[in-house]
């Protein structure tokens, strides 16, 4: 399933949506733009469709990089495109035969469900300070953080403990942070029902304050 | 309770009325509200009307948006009987033409009902677009609301931004529908051919409404 659905403070501030994400068999992808770029949305979109090319031929730590290097050649070097256009966190679950494996470049959230049905919902926190790939191709000068440059984490999740692994934006923390939004949430998700999902976030969209993007 | 009150548990009476949420297998949904004349005028074009409703069912029965489409469809002759906003597939193509014209009962009850609906499903986060619909030959005979009670249900209807739409088949009552506020007129001449394009005309539109973001405003009829 994918779920992408704009929040509420974007809507009061006449945002877009910066969320992008893709859902393939085997294949989750989430990418949350940074709030801050002007255009952050546009990358992320664009990073969503292109990965799944490149995981092709690399492994996926490889295939963000190449996938972002094929993105920063639209912008000619200028740093500024770079971050407002290419700010944003990369969220991936890939499975094989024995497991699943997250990849991730900034916050967000796993969604597994472990083998007797129940939801977990993982958070993927990595600091204090945004973390986004694209900071490895800006010169130093022009960063305030993480000039030692970026990398891209991974969690393991076996298959002998997990039937299904997905990612989300980190605007799913209000959900999870809502007594009545969070059980419904997870029901929804064990009983794979997005029509049920994408009407919970419209009933309660004052709630949804940030883009919340799901891939399960 | 009388033995034709139905109850099913756990489902409210708007539901039992109309489709069930749990029956929408879609977030997006479009209200179709089709009010039909069958008053004495119409007998002529019985069968016509009959195959014209067919047609306009099969039309949108094909359509890829067939899913997130619910209509209503209201009959009015000596008096107004408007259904719920059922499936295409529950349309019912059925047509009779006796009796009079309570045009202005059937815009305003039938204005009252769409809300109602409407305001259900967006409670349960359901994104909802509506179009209201009228087909007549002629002008209101014998409402018991008057012209001031549909206009206001019309000019409701317009600022809720709900599509309005207005076939007026033999062109008596196009002054009516303009001075109502319907801002969707097809005017068409008194045909059985004439009817079959209207009717052709109405699913392509609604089709088209179904598929874009925002309701259409005066351009309903343009496709």
């Amino acid at each position: 399933m994918l779920i992408n659905k704009i929040g509420a403070l974007h809507l009061e501030y006449g945002a877009n949506c910066q969320d992008a994400g893709r859902d393939l068999p085997g294949l989750k992808i989430v990418c949350d733009g940074c709030s801050e770029g002007l255009h952050s949305e546009v990358g992320a979109k664009l990073f969503a469709l292109k990965f799944p090319y490149y995981l092709k031929y690399w492994i996926s730590t490889n295939a963000v990089d190449h996938t972002f290097m094929e993105l920063i050649s639209f912008f000619h070097n200028d740093p500024d495109d770079k971050k407002h256009y290419l700010s944003f966190t990369t969220l991936i679950a890939n499975e094989f035969p024995t497991g699943f494996l997250v990849s991730y470049c900034g916050d967000g959230y796993v969604i597994a469900q472990r083998v007797d049905g129940e939801i977990e919902f993982i958070r993927l926190d990595c600091g204090e300070y945004p973390k986004y790939y694209i900071y490895n191709f800006i010169p130093k000068n022009r960063l305030s953080k993480y000039r030692e440059g970026v990398e891209v984490d991974t969690r393991w999740f076996y298959k002998s403990e997990y039937q299904r692994v997905g990612v989300a934006s980190d605007g799913l923390r209000y959900a999870l942070e809502d007594d009545e939004i969070r059980p419904l949430l997870t029901q929804y998700l064990k009983e794979d029902k997005p029509v049920k999902i994408k009407r919970l976030i419209n009933k309660y969209q004052h709630i949804f304050k940030d883009d919340i993007t799901i891939a399960f | 309770m009388s033995e034709n009150e139905m109850i099913i548990e756990g489902l409210d009476d708007i539901e039992v009325a109309n489709t069930s949420i749990d029956d929408i297998e879609s977030e997006n949904v479009n209200l179709i509200f089709v009010g039909i004349d069958q008053s004495g005028s119409m007998h002529p074009y019985v069968t016509d009307m009959g195959s014209a409703l067919s047609r306009f069912k099969q039309a949108l029965e094909e359509s890829k948006e067939s899913d997130d489409i619910l209509v209503a469809r209201a009959n009015f002759a000596a008096d107004i009987d408007i259904g719920g906003y059922k499936k295409i597939s529950e349309f019912d193509c059925n047509y009779t033409a006796w009796g009079a014209t309570p045009m202005y009962d059937v815009i305003v009850d039938g204005s009252l009902k769409l809300d109602g609906y409407r305001t259900f499903l967006k409670d349960q986060g359901v994104r909802v677009k509506a179009v209201f619909a009228i087909f007549s030959d002629g002008d209101d005979t014998c409402s018991v609301r008057t012209f001031g009670d549909a206009k206001a249900a019309i000019e409701r209807l317009n600022r809720e931004e709900i599509t309005t739409a207005f076939i007026s088949f033999g062109g008596a009552a196009t002054k009516t529908a303009k001075e109502l506020g319907f801002r969707n007129i097809l005017d068409v001449a008194s045909s059985a051919s004439e009817l079959r394009k209207a009717f052709d005309c109405l699913s392509k539109s609604v089709i088209e409404s179904s598929k874009s973001v925002v309701a259409d405003e005066d351009d309903f009829f343009q496709i």
